[in-house]
């Protein structure tokens, strides 16, 4: 049997998401730090990040919201 | 250890190599394997000095019925299943049910959310660590491996809630998001995620499906979504259905314009194709002009004239005087 217990619940995303940034950046130059950023991360970024993800989070977050005046609406 | 402080011409050349690998990740359409984020997911809390969770949930369709997943867990505290498989099976089973019933009353859990095949910047680390030997890039291993098999998810002290990547994406020319007939990202399962998209502009349902009128345009406040709804309307269409003013007329044409707020007036001028088509008829068209041209155009002689443009996008004619066709084409 498994039981589900409050603290099981409690959100880890910092933890989990927790990144190496400063021991990636104490072993590069501020022009390769900058050249791989611009170079990778950024244009995956554009496509991804800005593109999918952002639009999903905002179509997430209008909906919730959404709802949740439509229920306070409701409510009153 | 000294710091890199130049990469070689073959360092360089990799670059293309790894935007494509995480566009591609990113991109991906596939389903949830559930098992590999399982897997993922130990990684990534043992890589963290997490204790390992126990419970693994999903996978769901996508954010919105995985926040009402979370929500579900929330309100089952102290409730005991079978083993994990029939708790799992619950809590999609009750999920449904609040989808099907339209149950919305629950909180986003959106902020407890990662991104899975989404976490773009893993790029970077996969560049810095494959490519460059830098070390501690490690700790991203679990993150990785969950980019490449799992959508969103959620983390939590003792359960990893996951959800399935978009099933469509769909994109204009020049790699923005865009679909005319559909949803440019949509999702398994229920629709409230699906993104609508024209040109990279996030729209409304209702115009990618055509419901609406000239007079939504004119409501319409965002100026980038206004352009949109009326090209997708119909420039012409739109013109004669709003109220627009008939600036001039004479042999050339008809000039029209329609003030918009915040942005520059639409100006067209509907001419006659001087060539028959196959019935005999001739057919107006509308073409849409500069309405800073010959310093403001105020005829529709000047109009026509102003669409004569060189290669590099100048005036054909100084003046719109210069403009005087004997032979139409």
């Amino acid at each position: 049997m498994i039981t589900i217990k409050a603290s099981d619940l409690v959100p880890v995303k910092d933890q989990v998401l927790n990144q190496v940034l400063d021991q990636v950046w104490f072993q590069v130059s501020d022009q390769v730090w900058t050249q791989v950023s611009i170079q990778v991360w950024d244009q995956v970024q554009d496509q991804v990040a800005n593109q999918i993800s952002n639009q999903v989070w905002n179509q997430v977050w209008n909906q919730v919201r959404d709802q949740i005046h439509n229920n306070n609406k409701k409510q009153k | 250890m000294p710091k890199l402080e130049e990469l070689t011409p073959e360092q360089i050349a990799k670059f293309g190599f790894y935007v494509q690998k995480w566009l591609k990740i990113g991109l991906d359409t596939t389903e949830c394997d559930f098992d590999k984020a399982i897997a993922a997911a130990k990684k990534c809390y043992a890589l963290k000095g997490l204790p390992e969770p126990t419970k693994f949930l999903g996978p769901f369709n996508n954010p919105f019925e995985s926040s009402i997943a979370t929500s579900v867990l929330s309100k089952w505290v102290d409730k005991s299943f079978e083993n994990n498989t029939a708790l799992n099976e619950a809590l999609m089973k009750e999920v449904a049910s609040i989808i099907e019933n339209k149950r919305f009353d629950f909180p986003s859990d959106l902020a407890n959310q990662i991104y899975g095949n989404h976490e773009y910047w893993l790029s970077y680390y996969d560049y810095f660590r494959t490519e460059c030997a830098i070390t501690g890039c490690e700790i991203t291993d679990g993150l990785m491996d969950m980019a490449i098999v799992c959508g969103w998810w959620t983390p939590l002290a003792g359960a990893c809630v996951f959800q399935h990547r978009p099933e469509q994406i769909h994109f204009d020319d020049r790699r923005r998001i865009h679909n005319t007939e559909g949803p440019a990202i949509k999702f398994r399962g229920s629709p409230y995620n699906n993104v609508y998209a024209l040109h990279g502009i996030r729209v409304k349902e209702n115009v990618i499906r055509r419901n609406y009128t000239a007079a939504d345009i004119d409501k319409e406040s965002n100026v980038e979504v206004r352009r949109v709804m009326i090209d997708l309307y119909g420039q012409e269409k739109y013109l004669l259905d709003s109220n627009s003013k008939v600036v001039h007329a004479d042999d050339f044409g008809t000039l029209y314009s329609k003030e918009q707020s915040n942005d520059e007036i639409l100006m067209m001028v509907k001419v006659i194709n001087a060539t028959p088509e196959p019935d005999g008829s001739f057919k107006d068209y509308f073409v849409r002009v500069d309405p800073k041209a010959y310093n403001g155009l105020k005829t529709a002689h000047a109009a026509v004239a102003s669409t004569w443009r060189n290669k590099d996008g100048s005036m054909v004619f100084g003046s719109p005087n210069d403009y005087d066709p004997d032979i139409q084409t």
